[in-house]
């Protein structure tokens, strides 16, 4: 008894911190939108799972948003770090597979938390299950996709370094992008929410997608920057002995974390129109302006996630983007849509910067 | 000429690593540097590869200071912790180089490397002589007029050994230049290298 309880205790550590990693900034991101949805707007949790079980298209974009938050969790939970040892010990595996699916089933927190106070304890129970059940079944398939090879055929310098960090994102940050695309979605739903709810003008609509947007954004973009920084620093033996100029690298950088601010627009854009049931025209007008913002703070990110590596303190990335969130949330209450063009000028120029410390082409 | 190495000196961490180095390397020459630990090999590689800063002195590349991009396009290195980021695949590796270089990897070298053995290995799934194949490989792209290697046969076995020095030799012989750190008498010796001696602290002239 005592060896199997220690297992058990064991196994708990490993996958409830591995899971924990992947899902305390995800909850954290959801708490500050959840802040600004129902502290700005006087909405009530009801006001979200009460549309959810009567539209399909809003109740179906809401779960779609929260499980691809969860899907990294998922991953983590089931191949953790470390375990092999801990599989190859001879204990039963429903011993594992009940640990992990009590702690599939915490790592729901604040899915279950809103339909527990919006729609009570019976459908909290439902949602949470269903959720992690289908946060298991998506992360088991996943991790059995294997992507076809092919040998990159890159011309020019600045298409090859995008090509690698395009490549670490998508095979090393892919928790990353998934659980940035689920911020995104769900920020998108919300606003789309917001307006609908309210019966927005077209005008009003789009700011406030924009809005949400000016703190979803930053968030969800934040956590790619020091990735694409950390590649650039791996690859820096071989970019500057192949003759690659610092200026390429900044650019390169800056046009793959704006791209990223850009889809992720396009994914906060596409579920607002989703939900809120946007005309065509209100429609374009929010992606047009979601991706001046998304790709303003892109570009922000580069220049956060430098501070962050030349000081060699990751911590700052997260301080960072919460002062673009601050800021870009002000620019938009003050300037209006503009205040998202002003986002993206002032986030060109103060990424351009990060070329000056190292004096272009000069060796460090 | 292709390197010219003059008077260069170098601190780290407050310690003086390089004093006075002097070196030349002509076209179709292979120098070795060679020393103990601590004496600067790695240093003076990663000086004239352009990746490190000198203090003081003069580092040139056929006419060019070393790490402007003139320099570097002339060159192929490999540091002796080569480790490129382990979630590039090998062919991606020499891609990147290639495309950066806008130049591609001989045929002959490609085979001779083995380098489709690896080309759709990700290098963090590698072992450290397929690593180092992968990135003689991308210094070899668009055949530098000048090679710098550090350590190039650790993690190498006997084949790759001596593939390597068949390399070498053949980029030797078509006018290119070698600068190579090595603890491996023999394989200097084999290539053949004249002798670079570097000593721990202590102001050394070269050749």
């Amino acid at each position: 008894m005592y060896r199997v309880t220690s297992y058990a205790g064991t196994w708990a550590r490993v996958v409830g911190g591995a899971a924990a990693r992947r899902a305390v900034p995800m909850w954290t991101a959801v708490a500050v939108l959840a802040a600004v949805v129902f502290g700005g707007t006087g909405m009530q949790p009801g006001d979200l799972t009460g549309p959810a079980t009567r539209s399909w298209r809003f109740g179906g974009v809401l779960v779609a948003s929260w499980v691809l938050l969860v899907i990294p969790v998922g991953r983590a939970i089931l191949d953790p770090r470390g375990s092999a040892y801990l599989r190859a010990l001879p204990v039963a595996r429903w011993r594992r597979g009940a640990i992990t699916a009590g702690i599939a089933v915490a790592a729901q927190g604040p899915w279950t938390l809103l339909w527990w106070l919006g729609a009570g304890a019976a459908a909290g129970a439902i949602a949470t299950a269903g959720a992690a059940a289908t946060m298991l079944a998506i992360a088991e398939v996943a991790d059995r996709i294997v992507w076809p090879h092919r040998t990159p055929r890159w011309r020019g310098a600045i298409r090859a370094v995008i090509g690698a960090h395009v490549r670490v994102l998508r095979r090393e940050r892919g928790a990353a992008l998934v659980r940035a695309a689920g911020i995104a979605a769900l920020g998108g739903a919300l606003a789309g929410m917001i307006a609908r709810a309210n019966q927005l003008a077209p005008a009003e609509a789009v700011w406030w997608v924009l809005a949400v947007g000016a703190i979803a954004l930053p968030m969800a973009v934040g956590a790619l920057a020091l990735p694409v920084l950390d590649t650039d620093r791996k690859l820096d033996w071989l970019l500057r002995t192949s003759g690659c100029s610092w200026p390429a690298r900044v650019l390169a950088a800056g046009v793959v974390l704006a791209a990223v601010g850009v889809a992720l627009a396009a994914v906060a854009a596409g579920t607002c129109a989703l939900v809120g049931r946007a005309s065509a025209g209100t429609a374009a007008g929010q992606l047009a302006w979601l991706a001046v913002l998304g790709g303003g703070v892109g570009a922000l990110a580069l220049r956060v996630g430098a501070w962050a590596v030349v000081t060699g303190d990751g911590s700052r990335v997260v301080i960072g983007m919460a002062v673009v969130a601050i800021a870009g949330f002000v620019a938009i209450g003050v300037l209006g849509v503009a205040g998202a063009a002003a986002v993206a000028v002032i986030g060109a120029s103060i990424a351009a910067s990060v070329a000056s410390p190292r004096g272009g082409e000069a060796p460090p | 000429m292709i390197l010219t190495i003059d008077e260069l000196g170098k601190r780290r961490g407050g310690k003086l690593v390089l004093a006075g180095v002097r070196c030349t390397v002509d076209a179709g020459e292979a120098v070795g540097v060679v020393g103990p630990n601590g004496a600067g090999k790695s240093t003076l590689l990663a000086i004239v590869a352009g990746v490190l800063a000198r203090d003081r002195g003069r580092v040139e590349l056929e006419g060019h200071r070393a790490g402007s991009l003139e320099a570097q396009r002339r060159l192929g290195y490999v540091p002796e912790a080569a480790d490129p980021p382990g979630h590039l695949t090998g062919d991606e590796v020499v891609a990147l180089v290639a495309a950066v270089k806008r130049a591609t990897l001989d045929p002959a070298d490609r085979a001779s490397l083995r380098l489709d053995e690896v080309a759709a290995l990700r290098v963090d799934r590698m072992s450290l002589g397929q690593r180092r194949r992968t990135c003689l490989a991308a210094a070899l792209v668009g055949a530098p007029r000048l090679l710098v290697l550090d350590e190039p046969t650790n993690g190498l076995d006997a084949d790759g050994t001596e593939t390597l020095l068949a390399l070498l030799q053949a980029r030797l012989a078509s006018g290119a230049a070698v600068l190579v750190a090595s603890h491996d008498a023999a394989f200097l010796d084999r290539l053949p290298a004249r002798r670079l001696e570097l000593a721990p602290k202590m102001p050394t002239a070269g050749s």
